[in-house]
């Protein structure tokens, strides 16, 4: 098993005492629209003095829109990287923003090949502006657009593919969209570009109504874990990492929450090398 | 490219609008999933807003989401820091229709000194700001002056006993 990050989290103030007093942390995500420049918190700046490596991460840069991506929130972008000292960022295929409205969310984009075309220009623009290299998530929705032209694994490959973008996976969001849309993520899994795979995120989610709903405030259930497990088996992921966002657990439980983490790793990677053998 | 990025402008523009008004919904659309976004996405909005200011659940408790919902629906939720803005939308709501808690009024004097209005929206002050409050709860004027890098700094000044306090009691 190789994981030249290893197990990271989302940092959070919440769980900042957590993180800290953890051992063998790999890493660890931060992200940029929670972070003042003229107030970073004290413990993430210990945390980046001891050498904990930082990735990144934006939400608000709508690289999914119509509109060229905001400079200003790119460049605080690279300066939170910068001051972090990080050596990759990562953003969404998502739109959060059109005609000056905001939406709050990150949204899916239509996929349709035109969209794809303006979405091409916005990263490989983005990608010229970053002093780091990028990763591109894929995202959960509840909601499609009519008329795709393509699944959302080939739409956000031939994205990092013509772009030259690394991928980070979102085990959680795929399995989300899968179960609310009735596909398999398995077979969604062999269309995206794994060689391109930066890291992993993985969040719990709950049921609502009929749909499953990302909420990142539950545990990771059987679900996600499975997913990982079968990414695992095809390949070593550099970097898996929890994201918690709400409804913050005990440190005991987050400490539970990481170790099955890190028990489905295992086991996808047992398979990958029963699978070799 | 300009018409292809103005034709995807304008689909997720609308595409934003009818998830904010919950409908109505493009011809073709996927009902379940914008029905289930719209909610999601004012959830998320008032939860949001609850995260950045506890002071509106110290007033309006179990009822906070239920009626900050009510008072945010029809404003778009505003660029930049909407927690802010959406919170200092319900609090002045809740001024208007009554006293509300000290803790409340000595956080909208927070938000006033530390954000000014432009074009209709907050966007964070470079200059000092000094401002005031009259605490009714406690009978306290307050005069607080911030500066960017500094601590804030404060006086407050005792204008009347609180409710149910004699003057023997104050010293």
């Amino acid at each position: 098993m190789t994981l030249p990050l290893g197990l990271g989290i989302g940092w959070r103030p919440e769980l900042a005492l957590a993180i800290e007093r953890r051992e063998a942390l790999g890493f660890v995500e931060v992200t940029a629209e929670n972070i003042r420049l003229d107030d970073i918190p004290p413990a993430l700046t210990r945390m980046v003095a001891q050498g904990v490596p930082v990735i990144v991460h934006g939400l608000s840069l709508s690289l999914g829109g119509a509109e060229q991506p905001d400079t200003r929130r790119l460049d605080h972008l690279i300066r939170v990287a910068q001051r972090l000292g990080a050596r990759l960022v990562s953003e969404h295929l998502a739109f959060v923003r059109a005609e000056g409205m905001e939406a709050g969310h990150l949204l899916p984009v239509p996929r349709t090949r035109e969209a794809l075309e303006v979405i091409v220009e916005n990263v490989a623009w983005a990608k010229r502006m970053l002093p780091f290299p990028l990763a591109l998530e894929n995202i959960a929705t509840l909601v499609e657009w009519p008329g795709a032209a393509m699944d959302e694994a080939s739409f956000l490959a031939e994205l990092l593919s013509r772009t030259d973008t690394a991928l980070l996976f979102d085990v959680s969001n795929m399995y989300a969209n899968a179960r609310n849309g009735g596909w398999d993520p398995a077979v969604a899994l062999g269309r995206l570009p794994l060689g391109r795979l930066a890291y992993v995120h993985v969040a719990g989610g709950t049921v609502r109504g009929d749909l499953y709903h990302d909420t990142h405030a539950h545990a990771v259930g059987p679900g996600p874990l499975a997913l990982l497990e079968e990414l695992c088996s095809r390949i070593a992921p550099p970097g898996v990492m929890l994201e918690r966002d709400d409804d913050f657990p005990r440190e005991s439980e987050l400490e539970a929450e990481l170790e099955a983490i890190r028990m489905a790793i295992a086991r996808g990677a047992a398979r990958r090398v029963g699978n070799r053998n | 490219m300009d018409t292809a990025r103005h034709r995807l402008g304008s689909m997720e523009a609308e595409f934003i609008r009818s998830l904010s008004a919950d409908g109505p919904y493009s011809s073709g659309s996927d009902l379940r999933g914008m029905r289930a976004t719209s909610q999601l996405l004012r959830a998320k909005r008032v939860r949001t807003m609850a995260r950045a200011w506890p002071e509106l659940a110290g007033v309006l408790g179990n009822g906070l989401a239920e009626r900050a919902t009510d008072v945010l629906a029809g404003t778009p939720l505003p660029p930049g820091d909407h927690a802010v803005q959406d919170g200092l939308i319900v609090a002045r709501h809740l001024e208007a229709a009554g006293p509300i808690p000290d803790s409340l009024r000595l956080r909208m004097l927070g938000v006033r000194l530390r954000y000014r209005r432009k074009r209709g929206l907050l966007v964070q002050r470079l200059r000092p700001a000094l401002g005031f409050a009259y605490l009714r709860q406690s009978g306290r004027l307050i005069c607080a002056l911030r500066v960017s890098g500094l601590p804030l700094m404060s006086i407050s000044i005792r204008v009347r006993s609180p409710p149910g306090v004699t003057a023997a009691d104050v010293v």
